[in-house]
């Protein structure tokens, strides 16, 4: 998935190109909406900025249209190469693991949620049997807690 | 220099908690910039919010001293693992790890490091020469020239750093959009702010580096969790002197590449190295062996100049507010939060801190070879540190970073968005470094714009007029229009037209 020199269209380029593109017109419509045309005004470099992003982005489309797909088999077939590739079943674990993690953060406190993050992260990516996860958790915890408490003397979440 | 510049410049050298700062920072930026998955940019981003409440000086101390161990320690897990700690170390992969194929990982760790210190030092001698002379002519520069460099530097970095310019243009357009975000400072209107009154103060850059650089970086390395290292064999480290003094004139004039390529805004120790590599491989006619295949030059190339880059990127950062790369745009972030403000008047206002920057990277490029040259083999087996244990800690310390900003969750659920967004631009081909350098410059190109605007009495013609009257500001904007034009179709063409005609 990761190319070098990418000769080929990745699966899944075109429509991420085209929903950024999307997006990137709703910037330019906001960024216009800040002070219209003004030669120089709060909204003057918003807009140029985000002209700037939209007329890189067709560029990006334009040159896309020579690149051979990587997928040739037809939208429901990218699609599906996508998200096999990109959105692949660690990275969607990963990451709702990640916001269940942030979002009890506040109601659990910091030290409990951060150990259990932890040594669930170290079993499901394999980096460590459970027993030796629950020490290194642990153990990254204490080394986390008493320096950037006493240390670096910030604030723990 | 002064006797008040002496005793600054060896502030660091003389007090024992800032000498004891910058060994600690340059050991830890050693392993930062080995460990792959780890790098020197998320480091120094993580570590801006832990240093908000310390004193500047110890704060840059401890930095400045990761910054140089970083750079230094992304070429050793470039030459036992055949995985560059860093992207500045991209280059010295392509010759150390065939060295270290052949058994002489040791020799290879002790010949890079004493070149990086080569460099380190020459970029050093450079930044103290060269940095006062460049600070009293940039008084001279106009808003417009300020806004012409920051263009400069977002298109370097846009059309180097990437797979193609439209993307790296992109990257640095949505970057300066992202830093537009807030209160506009000239008329206190909100842009982007959609009524809410948390986003009038912006998105904090701090959250978007370490979104951008941490977790971004921490689910990019999901992808290759399971990849193996091979084990190493490292016993004879120093190198002979006979050794150094043969490769001496080769790490000098790439030293030199990379303190230039390092100077310009925008472009850093990436790009030196690999410029330094491709100059290495076009001027050695007779390489102890082929290039790739394990060539000394090689490795020495795009070692000297990684280091080198380190003292020029200072350059720009401290004499125009304008950063060289992507760890100096952090570097500048943290002067700013520090109370000090980058450009030509720091150097005027504030030279003192100017020479204790300079004296403290002269002790962390000291350290750098010191630590260098000894516990590697304790190193070898640090550096093989399963990503599985690795990435929830980067995640844990970013958050962790991340709170300690402002005490607040809302800037933790902005930097997890920044860094799944950043994962999904990195894995279709677009990079993150020109987004935070357009976070960093784009508030100055706007207000450059707008002064310059301004002085003009609001004509645009006159302003573009301005663009090519002064000679200086004639310079850059042919340096931005060439720019614009070599990365287009048109070029060709233009080569094309020009041989055409000096034929006939």
């Amino acid at each position: 998935m990761v190319h070098k020199n990418a000769v080929k269209l990745r699966a899944g380029e075109i429509y991420f190109n085209l929903l950024i593109l999307i997006a990137s017109i709703i910037v330019l419509v906001l960024a216009y909406r800040i002070s219209g045309f003004a030669l120089s005004a709060a909204g003057t470099f918003p807009l140029a900025s985000s002209s700037v992003m939209v007329l890189s982005l067709l560029m990006v489309l334009i040159g896309s249209r020579k690149k051979e797909r990587e997928n040739q088999e037809g939208f429901a077939s990218e699609i599906r190469q996508t998200i096999r590739e990109v959105f692949t079943k660690d990275f969607v674990i990963y990451t709702l693991l990640l916001l269940l993690y942030a979002s009890t953060i506040e109601p659990l406190h910091f030290l409990p949620t951060s150990f259990f993050f932890i040594c669930l992260s170290i079993i499901y990516l394999k980096g460590s049997t459970p027993g030796k996860a629950v020490i290194i958790g642990a153990g990254t915890l204490a080394c986390i807690y008493l320096v950037f408490l006493y240390f670096f003397k910030v604030l723990l979440p | 220099m002064t006797g008040s510049a002496i005793s600054y410049f060896f502030m660091a050298w003389t007090d024992m908690s800032l000498l004891f700062l910058t060994a600690i920072g340059t050991f830890a930026g050693i392993y930062i910039g080995a460990i792959p998955g780890l790098s020197v940019t998320m480091a120094v981003s993580i570590l801006i919010s832990f240093t908000f409440s310390w004193d500047v000086n110890a704060a840059l101390a401890l930095m400045v001293g990761v910054f140089c161990g970083g750079v230094y320690g992304g070429s050793r897990s470039a030459i036992l693992l055949n995985i560059p700690g860093a992207p500045a170390s991209i280059a010295t992969s392509f010759d150390g790890f065939p060295l270290a194929q052949r058994g002489e990982a040791g020799q290879a760790i002790g010949i890079s490091t004493i070149v990086s210190g080569i460099g380190g030092f020459l970029g050093i001698i450079v930044l103290a020469v060269a940095a006062p002379t460049v600070a009293e002519f940039a008084l001279k520069f106009a808003p417009r020239d300020y806004l012409l460099l920051a263009l400069m530097g977002l298109l370097l970095v846009g059309s180097l750093s990437g797979e193609s310019m439209a993307k790296g243009v992109f990257a640095g357009a949505l970057g300066v959009t992202l830093g537009m975000v807030g209160m506009d400072p000239m008329t206190a209107e909100g842009r982007f702010t959609f009524g809410y009154v948390s986003l009038l103060g912006g998105i904090h850059f701090v959250v978007a580096m370490i979104g951008l650089f941490g977790v971004s970086e921490a689910l990019f390395q999901l992808h290759s969790i399971n990849l193996k290292p091979v084990k190493q064999d490292v016993s004879k480290i120093v190198p002979s002197w006979k050794v150094i003094l043969k490769y001496l004139p080769i790490s000098l004039r790439c030293s030199l590449i990379g303190v230039i390529i390092g100077a310009l805004p925008g472009t850093g120790g990436d790009i030196a190295s690999l410029m330094a590599y491709d100059h290495a491989k076009r001027t050695v006619k007779n390489p102890s062996r082929p290039f790739g295949q394990g060539a000394y030059e090689g490795l020495i190339a795009p070692e000297s100049a990684n280091n080198a880059a380190v003292g020029g990127a200072y350059i720009p950062m401290l004499t125009l507010g304008i950063p060289g790369d992507a760890v100096t745009a952090v570097f500048i972030g943290a002067l700013y939060i520090h109370g000090l403000k980058p450009g030509p008047m720091m150097m005027i206002d504030t030279p003192y801190m100017f020479w204790f920057m300079v004296g403290n990277l002269v002790l962390a490029n000291t350290f750098m070879v010191l630590f260098g040259l000894t516990g590697i083999k304790i190193f070898a087996r640090l550096v093989e540190v399963k990503k599985g244990i690795l990435i929830p800690c980067i995640i844990v310390l970013s958050i962790v970073g991340t709170y300690a900003i402002n005490n607040s969750m809302t800037d933790v659920y902005w930097m997890l968005c920044f860094g799944v967004c950043g994962y999904l631009l990195k894995m279709f081909g677009y990079q993150v470094a020109p987004i935070i350098l357009g976070i960093i410059l784009g508030p100055l190109m706007d207000q450059s714009y707008r002064r310059a605007i301004m002085s003009t009495e609001h004509n645009f013609g006159l302003f573009l007029l301005d663009l090519v009257k002064n000679p200086l500001t004639c310079v850059l904007t042919i340096v931005v229009l060439f720019m614009i034009i070599s990365n287009t179709r048109l070029w060709p063409k233009l080569l094309g037209m020009f041989s055409s005609t000096k034929r006939s």
